[in-house]
């Protein structure tokens, strides 16, 4: 496959649907809304992500602080010893 | 034509005050990422996975490919949307062999794309893919990246995230140095990718205009790709730099993700080092001459042509030049009134001082798991002798020997004045000490006392030596070959 610079279409794997444990299937007769996608997982995600960046904003701070202290403290040293 | 001492000493402090932009432009830069929250785009996102094409340019990548591949299939991405294509470049190794198995054990998600005449450079072997890639209608995103790199489960998720505004263009990553082991100029670079990617790509982003995808993480949209002809730029060595730029001046957003992690391996010696920064800086200079009508022109239409943008991308193509104005001045004020040149010096490193305390500081706390790694690189990283030179400028005028700060023009020089004129001139004389132990390295310096040398010198005169050398290369008009940096697939997920 693909030797000859072609791309090598390969056929793709069947998609098998499985049941998840413990999923009830409803009775037959009833019928269910289509299932809308769960996307708890991705907002999880994106809510840790910017939590993330508003961390970095006080740590800006706290690092700017530190650096001015630093220097500060150098100078005093310097003068001093 | 006769200068009075006054203005002479205005050249000279001007001379001292543009040697200090690069690092007014890196403080900037860091102040910025404290606004990123406000800029990072998340607001935007939605849970998005279109189907990806990943694109793998690959030359002689036995060792890493498979490894590589089995990260990419097994990321946290559906995996009816994804399909790795890998474009062997005419490799003469393994990696044919491994491809095929890989292609065997993921039946139609990964293909081996196989160039009978390779070698002309990653931006060809690319275009292979993308020209197949586009030419048929599955892929919705692209995704280029080096066949060395290993994706966190949810890096391309996380990158994904970002197309589904379709004002996006292209979303980069953050790429970690991930040797394992790891030594120390790949720890140099890994506090440097912290300062370089997760830093100043963040600055970028509340800039608007960002200034490299990076080549090893770069997912486009497929409209913003055929946007820009559907090819990458092969007329210079800065082909990331290229098509992050045209990407955004045919009116698409760059975004950088500085949580969708990427891992790379990196050079562990310089020989190595040089020859990969060369290609970049000189690829630099390239770019800044075919985009000369663009820059500093905030009428333009577009944030790359904006002043701040301008000064950040200036302040790194002609760094050594700054630091060779700012040792002029030094020099010369010294000449003219030791007095004036040693308050000038304490303004100078003054200023090193606290832009070096900050930027450490704050890249530990930006990325803490590499800060943890390369802790002690990032605090080394201007060298021994710049952090000594910042300690004595720090001193008062009056611990000084009076023959070294006496006002009027010094016209006799004692070993102590020929000690501070080499530290008033390190900021260039830095420069050739770094080529020297590049050139020592070359010449089969065993790695201990490479590592001494390296310490003393600093990591941070390495890149300015190169950024110095790239401009000899172009004015040398030397060849522009595709050097590629080697992998031994040392690289680890680290954290």
């Amino acid at each position: 496959m693909g030797q000859d610079g072609k791309i090598g279409q390969g056929p793709h794997p069947a998609v098998t649907a499985t049941r998840p444990a413990g999923v009830v299937l409803p009775p037959p007769g009833i019928d269910l809304p289509p299932a809308e996608p769960d996307h708890r997982a991705f907002d999880a995600l994106l809510a840790r992500d910017m939590q993330a960046e508003r961390r970095l904003a006080w740590m800006e701070l706290l690092c700017f602080g530190l650096a001015v202290g630093g220097v500060l403290l150098g100078r005093f040293l310097a003068e001093r010893l | 034509m006769n200068f009075s001492p006054e203005v002479l000493g205005i050249l000279f402090v001007a001379l001292v005050v543009l040697g200090a932009v690069p690092v007014a432009a890196s403080l900037l830069q860091f102040l910025l990422v404290g606004w990123h929250r406000r800029s990072d785009h998340y607001d935007r996102c939605a849970d998005y996975t279109p189907r990806v094409a990943i694109v793998v340019p690959a030359w002689n990548e036995g060792n890493v490919i498979g490894t590589s591949i089995d990260m990419l299939v097994g990321m946290d991405y559906p995996a009816a949307s994804l399909r790795v294509f890998v474009v062997d470049d005419a490799s003469t190794d393994h990696t044919p062999d491994v491809v095929l198995a890989k292609a065997a054990q993921y039946p139609g998600q990964v293909v081996h794309l196989r160039r009978e005449k390779g070698g002309q450079g990653k931006a060809h072997t690319l275009n292979h893919g993308l020209q197949q890639i586009l030419a048929d209608d599955w892929a919705e995103a692209v995704l280029v990246m080096d066949a060395d790199v290993l994706f966190e489960p949810l890096a391309l998720r996380r990158m994904a995230r970002h197309l589904a505004d379709p004002a996006v263009g292209a979303v980069t990553a953050y790429i970690k140095e991930g040797s394992d082991p790891g030594n120390l100029v790949s720890r140099y670079i890994a506090f440097e990718y912290i300062t370089a990617q997760a830093a100043s790509r963040r600055a970028q982003n509340v800039l608007g205009a960002l200034a490299c995808l990076a080549g090893g993480a770069q997912l486009h949209s497929r409209a913003s790709l055929e946007a820009i002809g559907g090819r990458i730029d092969t007329s210079t060595l800065a082909e990331d730099t290229v098509t992050t730029f045209r990407t955004q001046l045919e009116g698409y957003k760059v975004v950088f993700d500085g949580n969708a992690v990427v891992w790379a391996e990196e050079p562990g010696e310089l020989v190595a080092l040089w020859k990969q920064r060369l290609r970049w800086a000189r690829g630099n200079l390239q770019l800044t001459s075919i985009f000369r009508r663009l820059w500093f022109r905030p009428g333009a239409g577009t944030r790359l042509a904006g002043p701040v943008f301008g000064l950040i991308w200036f302040s790194i193509v002609f760094m050594p030049v700054f630091m060779i104005l700012a040792a002029c001045g030094l020099v010369g004020l010294y000449l003219l009134n030791p007095s004036w040149a040693w308050q000038a010096f304490g303004g100078f490193w003054g200023v090193n001082v606290a832009a070096h305390l900050f930027v450490t500081f704050y890249s530990m706390a930006i990325d803490p798991g590499s800060g943890r790694r390369a802790w002690f690189e990032g605090i080394t990283f201007p060298g021994l002798v710049s952090l000594a030179i910042m300690g004595v400028s720090m001193l008062p005028e009056s611990r000084l020997p009076a023959e070294l700060v006496a006002p009027g023009p010094r016209t006799e020089f004692s070993g102590a004045s020929v000690a501070i004129l080499l530290l008033y001139s390190w900021t260039a004389l830095s420069m050739p000490a770094a080529w020297a132990v590049y050139r020592l390295e070359k010449a089969g310096l065993p790695g201990w006392l490479r590592d001494v040398l390296l310490l003393v010198v600093g990591y941070g005169p390495v890149l300015c030596a190169i950024t110095f050398a790239s401009y000899i290369s172009e004015l040398r008009k030397t060849g522009m070959t595709w050097d590629k940096t080697e992998k031994s697939g040392k690289a680890r997920i680290l954290q």
